[in-house]
């Protein structure tokens, strides 16, 4: 039987079929890295925070969990499926290191969301000791958590060390979401102090006009004190969303500074 | 006349006519353009086969239009630092006459409106970050 040779261009359509699939894959894979990179930058950049340091350094923390949670998924889907020794090593080693990362960037976020707290003026310097305080014993077990994460050598120390992590993220999401609450109303507070203060500059202001000027203030005031107090109540309830609330409580507040600006402006036509 | 059997007047080409004298049908050609018109050379180029590189670049322009356009809408789905407020302060009453200030003052102003833009309420600005709560191992019975 004759041998049959195609000729040498019919290969070249698998070829380049095969070199688009490749080009596809890697624009899609750029498509996926580009956001990824958005995703962790949305968790890292969304607040004009004075630590930027400590933010490069949770961006890249964040990078590093993400990449050790796929080995640990992996390595545990091996584990399942194959159940043996060799598996299991690699499982619990994978676990160890995506758990230390972890604590890792949850430690990061609350040494930010502490130093961004300490410098937020209008905020009620009891009740910002108080939060720092809280962070601060949420920093320390989390870092007794680590020394627990890094003994790990067994399964049954992974499901250990698994159970105190979820007591304490639990604490450290509450404690988090209220002291970025706080940040919140304090900047709006700092902010209308500083209007205050300037009203009291315009000494040539007609009184009707300084009349409406202090009756915004006064509006934006009682917006804010009613997030404060509810932000109070809150106290001893594990709010996670405390912080989403008290924005919406915020907005009004918003607003009439906003309009204090306006006025502000128009009378000194600046 | 069954009105089914009306003729129509359109109806020419390669097909029957009606006599006009009401009783049978004949057979009619359609009329034949002298000048008939000549098959553009474009259209001979057209049914060429589009080259393999330009096919390719095609797909590829394709392919990453779509993308720009997922990486668009998943950024506006994933949005999470929108300001929920969108109405604009009302324009204040009028206020005139203006005072004049220093420029100092002015320069407060202008801090004034940083910081507000700064302490604009946003939906959770620092948000916990996005981490699996429960790595584990389960052990078997």
């Amino acid at each position: 039987m004759k041998p049959r040779f195609l000729p040498a261009n019919a290969f070249w359509p698998n070829k380049r079929r095969v070199f688009s699939a490749f080009l596809c894959l890697a624009v899609v894979m750029s498509g996926i890295w580009f956001v990824a990179q958005s995703q962790v930058s949305a968790q890292t950049d969304s607040i004009n925070d004075n630590n930027p340091d400590l933010n490069t350094q949770l961006r890249g923390q964040i990078l590093e969990y993400q990449r050790a949670e796929q080995g640990y998924k992996i390595a545990k889907q091996d584990y399942m499926q194959l159940q043996t020794l060799s598996s299991l090593q690699k499982a619990v080693d994978t676990s160890r290191e995506v758990m230390r990362l972890r604590a890792l960037v949850v430690e990061t976020h609350l040494r930010r969301v502490k130093a961004e707290l300490e410098v937020t003026s209008g905020i009620d310097e009891s009740i910002k000791l108080e939060s720092i305080a809280k962070l601060d014993e949420l920093l320390i077990q989390i870092g007794e958590h680590q020394a627990i994460v890094s003994q790990i050598d067994d399964r049954f120390k992974v499901n250990a060390a698994a159970d105190q992590f979820t007591t304490l993220v639990e604490a450290a999401e509450v404690e988090s979401s209220r002291s970025v609450a706080q940040i919140m109303i304090g900047r709006l507070q700092a902010t209308l102090s500083e209007g205050n203060s300037l009203l009291t500059e315009l000494a040539d202001l007609k009184p009707q006009q300084k009349q409406e000027i202090e009756l915004t203030l006064k509006q934006a005031q009682e917006a804010i004190d009613q997030a404060n107090t509810y932000l109070q109540q809150q106290k001893d309830n594990d709010n996670k969303q405390v912080v989403n609330q008290i924005q919406k409580q915020l907005d009004p507040a918003y607003v009439k500074l906003e309009q204090v600006l306006s006025y502000f402006r128009e009378v000194t036509q600046s | 006349m069954n009105e089914a059997q009306i003729p129509n007047p359109d109806f020419v080409e390669n097909q029957t006519q009606f006599n006009g004298e009401g009783a049978y049908w004949e057979p009619v050609t359609a009329p034949v353009d002298p000048n008939p018109p000549q098959s553009e050379p474009a259209a001979e180029s057209s049914k060429k086969p589009l080259s393999t590189p330009l096919k390719f670049g095609l797909v590829l322009a394709g392919i990453l239009t779509v993308l720009i356009m997922l990486i668009g809408v998943v950024a506006l789905l994933t949005g999470t630092n929108r300001p929920s407020i969108t109405a604009q302060p009302t324009p204040t009453p009028s206020t005139q006459p203006q005072i004049q200030v220093s420029s100092q003052f002015k320069e407060r102003l202008d801090q004034l409106e940083n910081s507000l833009e700064e302490a604009k309420p946003v939906t959770n600005p620092m948000p916990f970050p996005t981490i699996d709560k429960n790595i584990r191992l389960e052990v078997e019975e």
